[in-house]
């Protein structure tokens, strides 16, 4: 395990990228490790053109994120939704974010409605503010902590185990709309 | 109801009750008769309708027949032969009901409400005029009656009009009287005619439909009829062999292959699992084939999608065991030149045979010595395919037993395949059908296998090494086999070629006491070194020596050439070797002012640049024109990127041109490609190592142009490409993302230029 510090530590979902993949890397500290991950927005990209299942392939996390203002955002988190289950690892982690908190008054998607959608389809579940930095840190924390589980475990179970399916890893957190992640706990 | 009696014209003129009780009766009797007949239209009105919705639905059925011909059955000629015939019979009979419907009810209506409307209505008006009459008759028999005697001239008057009342009455009594008399009489050959046209045109219609299906049946002569039975007899013997189906399940499910491929291209498929190489290393059942050279993989969906290929040319690859630290059943490795894929089988015995398989695959194509097993089995396809037929064959019998072994499916079995392998010929395969290329460049020997790619010349082993000898500057040599030769590279081959290339480097070769004398295949290798240098490194035989004369730099820069070759030990500097990473902070060096080359030359380079014309360049290259001069505040290569000449571009990569060289804008080739959103350049110009952080004259990197003319894939390119750098020395378990990301946009990018050019 490396105890790499990344240069940019800051991941503001806000600063949405127009055009192409953005990338960001985030560490966090999870039982003494460092786990350096490295994230994915792939937000721009479906507007200009349709994403490439590559973008899924090495994925071990995902956020969904949706504007908690913006009805049709939280729609299409079923389509995100199928999307990952279609093309990405079925052991990814995928957490449902419902972005911009501090817009009580706009919004159009109640916290307990999404709550539910989460469960039921076994993601976790957060709602967040960019702007005034709610949550943020805890989204990105609680994800990578889960995926850093999820993968030692896997790694006990697929390599000395026999069957990789032992451990009963699918602790889906929410999925995002853009980033994606990729955590090396190397 | 009984027909009223008579009427008698005695009593009718009299006007007798006796006659006002006839005529009663009679109007009664006719109001019935309407009122009935009228019912009667009603039915034939209802059957009029309900015929038109059969007859339509019926023709729906029979276009609903045809189409479940078309769909299910068109690959059946014996069925489609009797669906024929029988969709035949169909629309006869619609045709037939068509005629009759329309035909018989239309005539007994028309001919009933005819009858009503003409004989029926005229009693009713008779009879309206005769009641009319009857009122004046009694207003003058009253005004008669009232008379006075006192006024003799009015009783006269009296008198007068009802005689004249009276006869007209009289008259109308009778009109009316002979009216009935008449409709009485028509009523009764009207109806019954009526009623037998009916008849006639049903009779017409059956004896139609008789002599039709007689017609057919003569026709058809019990062919249906036995077609029916041959298929039932056939589907018995279906029910019969699905019975037995169960005894293809192996003994040991699992342990062992289940059967031959039935491609003749593929060497063994199955099931196996793959470990992903993400960090979950989740393992994935998928089928794999190993086809040709390659190994492919494919998920087990409904949607036909194509392969994955796991490796594109296993001759680079290596079979071992797993190592011990995996802990599972039947687990084999397969090692490339970047990577490792553990693979998985059902078990231990089926994981011998898959490794048997890939190491034979391997060892063949290191045999066949082609790196292309293909082109050795091309020869041998008719056999081989032969052979599989008779497989093909085997399973067929079981799999579709239903096909009347008619030879239009195998033999178009055989077509495909043959098409295929035309179709995808390998790169190797385009690029020795080149003119020329069959042969060594330098020396003639046939099947070369060499290439120099820069050159853009095919050669033999021998002369290779000598290629090798002369340094990379001069001459980078790969094998056509076993290294890889990406789209860009490919096209620059394509252009060249061994003809084309030596009509330059050969062009001016006098025909009689060549110095030194050329190669051929017994050469010895002091021959060829000295031919092969002679060649390319002084051009002697490229340039006219008469003609032109050295004003321009070339020239003396040939001198010098001379020199050093004169001295065997020294490394040739015939061109610059590009320099990565001084180029970016040492511009002033780049831009150093024209070289003295003729302007005609540089037009010659600048329309090839423009025209993506390889072959020009080469000629230009080998009368010595420096691919690094900048004329005009460009360079060729800046010309040949903002062109999109991808195969251009690779040339003066490889033939020394920096790849950062800046234009007058301080823009590098990177820039002009991010300008005009070429993706495939940009993927180029990244691959070769382009330093994507430098700034043109307005402080923009190409990342910041490509944002502004918001190119998706390209802005996706560079930042992919940033955060790769950044991860390099983390061992980037996102590597191979990256690789998948960049080589999808760079298909998807030459697809649509292809589209495009189409």
């Amino acid at each position: 395990m490396n105890t790499t510090t990344c240069s940019r530590n800051e991941f503001n979902l806000e600063s949405k990228s127009t055009i192409g993949v953005e990338f960001a890397t985030r560490s966090i500290q999870v039982e003494g490790k460092t786990v350096k991950a490295q994230i994915w927005d792939t937000a721009g990209q479906e507007r200009y053109r349709a994403i490439t299942s590559a973008y899924y392939r090495g994925a071990v996390g995902a956020l969904l994120v949706y504007d908690i203002a913006k009805h049709v955002t939280y729609e299409n988190v079923e389509r995100w939704l199928k999307e990952l289950r279609d093309h990405a690892d079925q052991n990814i982690v995928i957490m449902l974010v419902g972005n911009k908190s501090d817009l009580r008054h706009l919004r159009a998607v109640p916290t307990d409605e999404a709550k539910i959608y989460a469960e039921k389809n076994q993601l976790s579940f957060i709602e967040t503010s960019a702007l005034d930095s709610t949550n943020v840190e805890a989204a990105f924390t609680n994800i990578l902590t889960e995926i850093y589980k999820s993968v030692s475990n896997k790694h006990v179970g697929s390599d000395r185990q026999g069957y990789g399916g032992g451990s009963g890893t699918i602790i889906p957190t929410p999925p995002t709309e853009p980033p994606k992640k990729q955590c090396c706990n190397s | 109801m009984v027909t009223p009696p008579k009427i008698d014209f005695a009593d009718a003129i009299q006007d007798s009750p006796k006659f006002r009780a006839t005529i009663s009766q009679h109007t009664i009797y006719f109001n019935r008769l309407e009122s009935r007949l009228n019912e009667i239209l009603r039915h034939i009105n209802q059957m009029i309708d309900q015929s038109k919705n059969y007859v339509q639905t019926f023709y729906k059925l029979t276009v609903s027949v045809n189409q479940l011909c078309d769909e299910s059955f068109s690959d059946n000629p014996l069925a489609t032969k009797t669906f024929e015939a029988l969709s035949d019979a169909y629309g006869h009979t619609l045709t037939l009901l068509k005629t009759y419907y329309e035909h018989s009810n239309i005539v007994i209506y028309q001919k009933l409400s005819g009858f009503i409307k003409n004989e029926l209505q005229k009693v009713v008006e008779a009879r309206a005029h005769f009641d009319n009459m009857s009122q004046s008759m009694d207003e003058a028999l009253i005004k008669n009656a009232s008379g006075s005697r006192q006024k003799p001239a009015d009783a006269a008057d009296g008198r007068n009009a009802l005689t004249a009342v009276g006869a007209c009455f009289a008259h109308t009594t009778l009109d009316y009287v002979a009216q009935i008399n008449i409709a009485h009489a028509h009523k009764d050959h009207m109806i019954l005619e009526a009623l037998w046209t009916f008849v006639r045109e049903s009779s017409a219609f059956f004896s139609k439909g008789h002599a039709t299906f007689d017609e057919w049946t003569a026709a058809d002569n019990g062919y249906v009829a036995d077609t029916i039975h041959t298929f039932a007899s056939k589907s018995k013997l279906v029910e019969r062999k699905m019975q037995d189906v169960h005894s293809l399940v192996p003994k040991e499910m699992f342990q062992h292959p289940s059967g031959m491929p039935i491609d003749a291209d593929v060497m063994m498929e199955g099931y196996l699992y793959k470990r992903s190489s993400n960090a979950f290393k989740t393992w994935n059942r998928r089928w794999f084939q190993i086809k040709e050279n390659k190994l492919l993989y494919s998920h087990r969906s409904n949607d036909v999608e194509p392969s994955t290929v796991m490796e594109e040319n296993l001759m680079l690859c290596l079979v071992r065991p797993a190592p011990p630290n995996i802990d599972r059943v039947g687990c084999f490795e397969l090692v490339t030149p970047t990577r490792s894929h553990l693979l998985q089988a059902d078990s231990e015995s089926l994981c011998n045979d898959w490794m048997r398989a890939l190491q034979r695959t391997i060892l063949a194509l290191h045999e066949s010595d082609n790196g292309f097993i293909n082109s050795s089995r091309g020869s041998a396809t008719v056999p081989s395919t032969s052979k599989t037929e008779t497989d093909l064959n085997k399973n067929r019998s079981l799999s579709d037993p239903i096909d009347s072994s008619s030879p239009r499916s195998t033999s178009s079995n055989t077509s495909t395949i043959n098409q295929e392998n035309n179709g995808k010929l390998s790169t190797f395969e385009q690029i020795r059908r080149v003119e020329g290329n069959e042969k060594c460049a330098d020396c003639g020997s046939a099947s070369p296998k060499w290439v120099s790619i820069n050159i853009g010349v095919i050669l033999c082993i021998e002369c290779s090494g000598v290629h090798r000898s002369l340094g990379v500057q001069m001459s980078k040599v790969r094998s056509l086999t076993m290294d890889s030769i990406d789209g860009e590279l490919k096209d620059v081959l394509l252009a060249l070629g061994n003809n084309r290339v030596n009509s330059i480097f050969l062009k001016y070769l006098p025909e009689t006491d060549i110095i030194p004398p050329p190669a051929n295949e017994t050469s010895t290798r002091q021959v060829r070194e000295a031919w092969i240098k002679a060649k390319y490194v002084e051009k002697r035989f490229a340039k006219n020596t008469k003609a032109k004369i050295s004003i321009n730099k070339s020239a003396s820069y040939k001198d010098v050439l001379d020199a050093w070759s004169a001295d065997l030990s020294m490394p040739l500097p015939t061109i610059p070797t590009k320099r990565l990473s001084s180029c970016g902070s040492d511009t002033a060096l780049d831009l150093v002012g024209e070289s003295e080359v003729l302007k005609d030359d540089w037009k010659h380079v600048k329309e090839s640049c423009e025209n993506g014309n390889i072959l020009g360049l080469l000629e230009a290259f080998s009368q010595g024109f420096d691919l690094n001069a900048h004329h005009e505040g460009t360079t060729a290569l800046h010309i040949a990127t903002k062109h999109g000449h991808t195969g251009t571009v690779e040339f003066l990569l490889l033939n020394g041109a920096k790849i950062n060289m800046l234009d007058e804008k301080l823009n590098t080739a990177l820039h002009l490609a991010a300008q005009e959103g070429h993706t495939l350049q940009v993927c180029q110009l990244l691959k070769r190592g382009a330093d994507g952080n430098l700034t043109n004259v307005d402080s923009k990197t190409p990342l910041d142009i490509a944002m502004e003319g918001t190119h998706a894939d390209i802005v996706t390119l560079f930042r992919v490409t940033i955060m790769r750098n950044e991860f390099n020395d983390y061992n980037n378990p996102m590597d191979e993302t990256v690789d998948v990301v960049i080589s999808d946009i760079a298909n998807r990018a030459a697809n649509e230029k292809l589209n495009k050019s189409e």
